[in-house]
């Protein structure tokens, strides 16, 4: 606070004797006039410390709970990266590839009679027009009479 | 604008950005499970192929 001659000015209030006797005692106390007295007790006084006091509580509270769910979404977001990455690698390194090829094998062990519909379809083993497997020659009286036994 | 309203706006920013982040993950998520998903399909489609067109016993009428 600038206490300069010219910032100063001269005011009249009328105060009860018990604080006049209070702010003597204070004066010699803390050995500063009593004019200090005043203008450090007008520059403390703040009606509206108690309300910012209460916001400022709530707003660290709510803080506090903002940074708690950041911390619970930052987990949540590394954790799913992490797997989503193991899922990434499995596709580039062709280990989904390799495990879709086993799995299709083991199937067609299982199920010989749908590879010889699927050899049909492709027309496999038959470079010279009249060359057949013995599977489909097999199948013409099998699965396809049945067929052409559903179609009539 | 006091503390607590400037703290509740930037919260509510911080939450959203949480949600949108989350959905993108969610997003990312299910374009992986459809690009596997294709993967094997085209996996089975060519190792069937391969089986069948694979020459066995071939004998001449």
């Amino acid at each position: 606070m600038d206490k300069t001659a010219d910032a100063l000015v001269r005011q009249q209030y009328l105060v009860p004797r018990r604080s006049v006797a209070k702010l003597r005692q204070l004066s010699k106390l803390q050995n500063v006039s009593a004019t200090e007295i005043v203008r450090r007790a007008i520059d403390a006084y703040d009606p509206l410390a108690d309300e910012r006091t209460v916001q400022e509580a709530a707003a660290m509270e709510l803080l506090a709970q903002v940074h708690g769910e950041l911390r619970k979404a930052i987990r949540r977001i590394d954790s799913d990266t992490a797997a989503l990455q193991q899922r990434q690698r499995a596709l580039d390194d062709g280990s989904v590839r390799e495990q879709a090829q086993r799995d299709t094998h083991s199937w067609l062990r299982r199920n010989p009679q749908a590879l010889a519909g699927f050899a049909e379809l492709f027309g496999a083993a038959s470079p010279g027009g009249n060359v057949r497997t013995s599977e489909a020659r097999g199948r013409s009286s099998g699965a396809g009479a049945r067929i052409r036994a559903l179609r009539r | 604008m006091s503390v607590l309203s400037q703290v509740l706006s930037y919260g509510k920013e911080v939450i959203l950005l949480t949600e949108r982040v989350d959905q993108l993950l969610e997003d990312r998520k299910a374009l992986l499970s459809k690009i596997e998903d294709h993967e094997k399909r085209l996996v089975r489609i060519e190792t069937i192929m391969e089986f069948a067109a694979r020459p066995r016993r071939v004998t001449r009428d």
